[in-house]
């Protein structure tokens, strides 16, 4: 029987290896918004991955990074297709 | 007192289990569905409820603690979010004429929107 | 009411919650906040706007509870449809752009019908028509477009309408 511990522990491992076909997608991507997508599921599982380590290690701080890390992925992936889409940012 | 404790313990790794699952298929999904549109169904839909079973997993071991209350509100922040991202690429992908798929059978939004055709069937 | 009393009244909430700490410091450190934040660009959120709430915000409450209930039904009705076709040794799948027509006329009717679209089974909000009335959707299985009208007409737009207007 694991514990609660070594559950977290597997699923931060579970969580990197989930990152690499993402990171396939940034790399290799066909167009500009397969790479768009991958990058703003890249920073999703990044948070996730942040907030599981933030319990696991009891530090409240990183907490904030994942939540900072969201917030930035989406204004990130925001700006970049309406960039794409009208040619300007504002 | 601890039968509570293990049952919330059992819960908590229940939903950690259920949120990988969906996260791990989430991005299979991406590297396997054909174009950007299919794409953005595995991401929008199916990465947001796995995100949404890691915190809930956090929020439960966690209770109502600082932690807690931060995850609750990660979880908010993505599950209002993730529609618009979704939403903002696949406009942005069709206004700058990334082609739909071979097996599209209907487009009703027009050519006049973007600067593509309806698809042609390759042989 | 102005648009300012009630950026003043939320701002506190979100820094609680950001926080992680719901005390009575903590909301008067967001109020604080909140005033320092929101004085810089008072110029580009117009602000001094009077909006009217439509009176029976509060009574409607039991019906938004019906449709975060709805809403989080049909996203796990969603996550196990796109996981079915992921998983598959060999995706054969049909997809298209359907014209939707909606019935809402607020923008936040419109805005919550779209997110709710999003997030539910095989469809994916791309855009709406100039004249707010026609929503496209992408959806993953487009053999029977008739069926998704009805649907989403039938089963979505029925809670947003009585939650939201």
């Amino acid at each position: 029987m694991i514990t609660l511990e070594q559950a977290d522990f597997l699923a931060l491992i579970v969580m990197v290896i989930a990152l690499m076909p993402s990171t396939y997608r940034v790399l290799y991507g066909p167009t500009l918004p397969d790479r768009i997508a991958a990058s703003d599921a890249v920073g999703n599982v990044l948070a996730m991955i942040f907030a599981l380590y933030a319990f696991q290690g009891n530090s409240i701080f990183l907490m904030d990074v994942a939540m900072l890390l969201s917030i930035i992925s989406f204004v990130g992936t925001v700006i970049v297709a309406k960039y794409l889409d009208t040619g300007e940012v504002l | 007192m601890d039968i509570i404790a293990g049952i919330l313990d059992a819960l908590s790794i229940f939903f950690l289990v259920v949120g990988l699952i969906f996260l791990c298929l989430g991005m299979l999904g991406l590297l396997r569905l054909p174009d950007v549109y299919n794409r953005l169904h595995a991401t929008t839909k199916v990465a947001t409820l796995g995100a949404l079973g890691v915190l809930l997993s956090i929020i439960i071991q966690a209770g109502y603690t600082p932690m807690g209350v931060k995850a609750f509100t990660v979880a908010i922040f993505i599950l209002l979010t993730a529609p618009i991202s979704g939403h903002m690429i696949g406009k942005a992908a069709y206004h700058s004429g990334v082609k739909l798929c071979e097996g599209t059978c209907l487009d009703e939004y027009g050519p006049e929107h973007g600067p593509q055709e309806v698809p042609k069937r390759k042989k | 009411m102005k648009r300012r009393t009630i950026t003043y009244m939320a701002l506190p909430v979100v820094w609680c919650l950001v926080s992680g700490e719901i005390t009575l410091g903590s909301v008067l450190l967001g109020l604080l906040f909140g005033f320092i934040v929101v004085a810089p660009f008072s110029e580009l959120y117009r602000l001094d706007e009077v909006i009217h709430p439509t009176g029976d915000w509060i009574s409607k409450i039991p019906k938004k509870l019906m449709y975060f209930y709805v809403l989080i039904k049909e996203i796990i009705k969603a996550n196990i449809a796109v996981a079915k076709i992921v998983i598959k040794p060999t995706i054969d799948i049909k997809p298209g752009i359907i014209a939707v027509p909606i019935r809402t006329k607020t923008n936040i009717g419109i805005t919550g019908i779209a997110n709710t679209i999003t997030l539910t089974p095989g469809t994916l909000t791309v855009d709406i028509s100039d004249d707010k009335s026609i929503l496209y959707v992408h959806s993953i299985d487009a053999t029977n477009p008739q069926a998704i009208r009805d649907s989403i007409r039938d089963d979505l737009e029925h809670y947003v309408l009585e939650a939201f207007e």
